[in-house]
């Protein structure tokens, strides 16, 4: 049994390497081979961190586009799809800065007379993935998730929403498990803080 | 025992029980290729426009223009060769052997 399971990582392995060469070569039945075996993978994670799937599919075309010009200097020193993780976090987390940027922008404008069309907050935000019955919570949760700084956000999406472990958190964010561990104690304390003063006000 | 609250605050925490993984847009790979297309659509209009005879002469004409220009204003061997002049000549004996120490220049001074 053991002896099969490291037989199959050895093949995936393998293919991995096999798609790299044949990506670096700008083979485009490869690039579909990448793009049709992480899209959900990227769209999910960059979904829980833009919370809005228009945004999310954006960034998920990006994420691919950055991949496609990269590729070449990609040294094979991690997994693909950790690199893929990285790519996505980043790109997700400029698209946020970039939004909160346009955001300040309109209001001080609208502040001197120059635009003065309402700025619109997005509704709230409801992962497809959610339960039904979770539904009401899981918005209160993500709206909570929002405020959380980037760091902590980052740890708390993937363990939480595209439920990976900490050591591939670590790789992926560039930092140690035992600081993975202490980034999601501290989200789940500022998430737990939040949503207590929430449920006070509106109970 | 907890408030209602507290619960209420448990129970969003653990919404993302069961949680399913999103899926994307199928026609996702079409679109990236579309955009990819795109940028080295863009790329491709301006190396046309930079190699296009008119630009392409232009600037070299351009260039060409302003180094002859600094050649021609500011020529760097006229300075270099600059002919030695009769002051100083006159001066060049006296400033040949400069070796005072601080103590003689105090010296003669006084």
């Amino acid at each position: 049994m053991r002896y099969s399971t490291l037989a199959a990582k050895t093949a995936t392995h393998l293919n991995e390497q096999e798609l790299i060469e044949q990506l670096k070569r700008g083979d485009e039945a490869a690039f579909k081979k990448l793009v049709t075996s992480w899209q959900d993978m990227v769209y999910n994670t960059s979904l829980g961190i833009v919370q809005s799937e228009t945004d999310a599919e954006d960034v998920a075309q990006e994420v691919f586009v950055k991949a496609f010009e990269s590729i070449k200097g990609f040294k094979g020193e991690s997994k693909l799809s950790t690199w893929l993780y990285r790519i996505t976090v980043t790109k997700s987390l400029d698209y946020l800065r970039s939004r909160k940027r346009k955001k300040r922008f309109a209001f001080v404008s609208s502040i001197f007379g120059e635009n003065n069309n309402l700025i619109v907050n997005p509704p709230d935000f409801n992962h497809p993935g959610v339960l039904s019955e979770n539904r009401q919570q899981s918005a209160v949760l993500f709206k909570a998730m929002d405020n959380l700084p980037e760091q902590q956000k980052t740890a708390f999406v993937l363990t939480r929403i595209e439920g990976l472990g900490h050591k591939e958190v670590s790789e992926i964010m560039g930092t140690t498990v035992p600081a993975v561990e202490s980034l999601l104690q501290r989200a789940k304390m500022n998430l737990k803080k939040q949503l207590e003063n929430y449920y006070r006000q509106h109970l | 025992m907890k408030n209602e609250w507290e619960n209420k605050a448990e129970e969003a925490m653990n919404s993302l029980d069961g949680l399913q993984r999103a899926t994307a847009n199928p026609y996702l790979f079409t679109r990236v290729m579309a955009r990819i297309e795109e940028q080295q659509n863009k790329w491709a209009v301006l190396a046309n426009f930079i190699s296009r005879p008119v630009i392409a002469l232009s600037v070299t004409v351009f260039f060409v223009a302003i180094n002859t220009w600094m050649i021609v204003k500011h020529p760097i061997n006229s300075q270099l060769a600059k002919p030695v002049t009769e002051v100083e000549q006159s001066l060049e004996p006296e400033y040949a052997n400069v070796n005072y120490s601080l103590a003689e220049v105090n010296s003669s001074e006084k």
